[in-house]
């Protein structure tokens, strides 16, 4: 079941844009860089690493009976620079990560500040061993204390993935945060300058900032400081499995599959599977394959399965131990995007460590047109 | 692999989704998907050699571009001039509410259902927070939700 905005904003992948923009923008660029070799190495690069980034930014799911305990590398508290007393201006962390309050799968931390209130704080996390991380602009300082909240992303990793094992989070204050906030897209401006207020206390330039963890950071005097924490207890919950994948109500089927080449579309399942994304799986079935297979009773007995199989992936993420191959096409044919030739309905086969264990049957829907990308509906899936 | 391919090939695998992006982020603006999204590959081009990350590295430049010209408009007497602009038949209804959500909402709406990013990468390309994007993710699907109707597909 998906809701009307869901299946009008679909449509949108339907469009593509005009080859004239590929060419536009070739003849923007006045003189082709000259060291091909080079340049095209990493651009070639770039595709497979975008590819596996991709596919690692679906993150995925996994047994909950061993989440959310800090293994033996896990950090067991704040680092050493934690607990030496700064002088001058400061940062000073927690001794301790806090569960949120009402939501689970990441940390809470209240650290406390001399700098002035009002005073905005690049807040960047890294998940330890988990490969993760991301940064935001910006905490304010607040009655002398930062609040920090985190998301622990390694929560979503497939199954038989390692999770992460701890936190490191780096609070970086300089006179302007550009340099930390390149990618801000709020079209009413980034607030990337500190305020007139704080400005006023610690200098343009911040040139007023001292003490230990005073650092240059671009080229601009900022103060910095990092810390690294276990997960609180409780982090990876299982609920959050409950509320994302497998719901009481399946309404969130927020994919679908949109595939130019019929022989991309068997892998999309084994997305699905690494993360038990079953909700997404029934909704991106056809009518035919909702009615014959009611929510409830395909969650339960899919996840049974899914999970009834073991680890689907290496522990460092890197190998899948699901394959699909393509047993059967229709022969009837239709032209897709580029006029690829695809067919109407395939057949695949998948395979955990080369043991078949299940087929799925896909049919494209509508596909008609040489400027759309098709969309794909599963038909049948069966156990073997 | 010689240059001009290699570029071609990475234009082929990231253009579609960001040209997607900008249009719905732009409300059905074609115009500016296409100029924003032929000057992020042309920066790419120029600057290959200090990309880390492509994919980032043309969805800020984009996002910027279209972000700036969404400014220009708004500064403009007659508001949303690319408004105007009929969209594809098919995309009426949802570029009329999209042109109803505002930027943050379509920008959050966009990188996370339609260019299928957590919510963790979608708040750190907004420059913002997870609980604000989640905010904007609820406003944005609710304002959807009662400009398009709340009716599903039967199971």
């Amino acid at each position: 079941m998906t809701e009307r905005w869901q299946r009008e904003l679909r449509k949108v992948r339907q469009l593509t844009p005009s080859p004239e923009v590929m060419r536009h923008s070739k003849e923007m660029v006045p003189e082709r860089p000259t060291a091909e070799s080079s340049i095209g190495r990493r651009l070639g690069v770039a595709v497979v690493v975008l590819a596996i980034a991709g596919a690692s930014l679906v993150g995925l799911w996994r047994a909950f009976d061993s989440v959310g305990r800090p293994s033996a590398a896990t950090p067991g508290g704040p680092s050493p620079s934690q607990t030496v007393t700064p002088s001058g201006y400061y940062i000073t962390f927690p001794a301790d990560a806090e569960s949120p309050s009402g939501t689970q799968g990441g940390a809470i931390l209240h650290v406390q500040t001399n700098l002035p209130d009002g005073t905005k704080v690049y807040v960047s996390d890294e998940e330890l061993g988990g490969g993760g991380g991301s940064g935001g602009c910006c905490s304010t300082v607040t009655n002398g204390e930062i609040l920090v909240r985190v998301d622990n992303v390694s929560c979503m990793n497939s199954i038989g993935q390692d999770r992460s094992t701890g936190l490191r989070i780096t609070l970086t204050v300089l006179p302007d945060l550009e340099p930390l906030n390149p990618e801000c897209l709020n079209p009413d401006g980034c607030p990337n300058p500190q305020p007139k207020e704080v400005l006023a206390i610690l200098g343009d330039h911040f040139e007023n900032l001292d003490g230990d963890q005073v650092r240059m950071v671009d080229g601009m005097r900022g103060l910095m400081a990092t810390a690294e924490f276990a997960w609180p207890p409780g982090t990876c919950d299982p609920s959050l499995r409950g509320d994302s994948f497998l719901p009481d109500r399946c309404t969130n089927a927020e994919t679908q599959m949109s595939y130019e080449r019929a022989s991309e579309v068997p892998g999309d399942l084994i997305g699905i599977f690494d993360q038990l994304r079953i909700c997404e799986m029934w909704g991106d079935g056809t009518d035919g394959f909702r009615s014959a297979n009611p929510w409830s009773d395909f969650r339960d007995q899919m996840r049974s399965w899914v999970e009834g199989l073991g680890p689907l992936v290496s522990r460092d993420g890197n190998q899948n131990f699901l394959r699909a191959d393509i047993i059967d096409q229709s022969p009837t044919t239709f032209s897709g995007y580029h006029g690829i030739q695809t067919p109407t309905q395939i057949t695949a086969r998948y395979f955990y460590k080369d043991r078949a264990i299940a087929e799925a049957t896909f049919v494209a829907s509508p596909g008609s047109s040489p400027s759309v990308v098709p969309n794909w509906r599963l038909s049948a899936f069966r156990i073997l | 692999m010689e240059t001009a391919e290699a570029f071609d090939d990475l234009f082929r695998d990231l253009a579609p989704r960001l040209w997607r992006a900008i249009y719905v982020y732009t409300a059905g603006q074609r115009e500016i998907a296409d100029e924003a999204v032929a000057e992020a590959f042309a920066r790419a081009w120029q600057h290959a050699d200090s990309i880390r990350a492509y994919e980032p590295y043309l969805y800020r430049i984009a996002f910027r571009i279209a972000a700036a010209e969404l400014r220009r408009q708004s500064r403009q007497d007659s508001p949303h001039e690319g408004a105007n602009r009929q969209p594809e038949v098919e995309m009426r209804d949802l570029v009329s509410a999209l042109r109803r959500l505002s930027p943050k909402q379509r920008a959050a709406i966009v990188l996370r259902y339609e260019a299928d990013l957590p919510v963790a990468e979608v708040a750190r390309r907004m420059g913002s927070t997870t609980g604000a994007v989640r905010v904007h993710l609820h406003m944005g699907r609710k304002r959807l939700r009662a400009l398009l109707g709340d009716e599903e597909d039967e199971p």
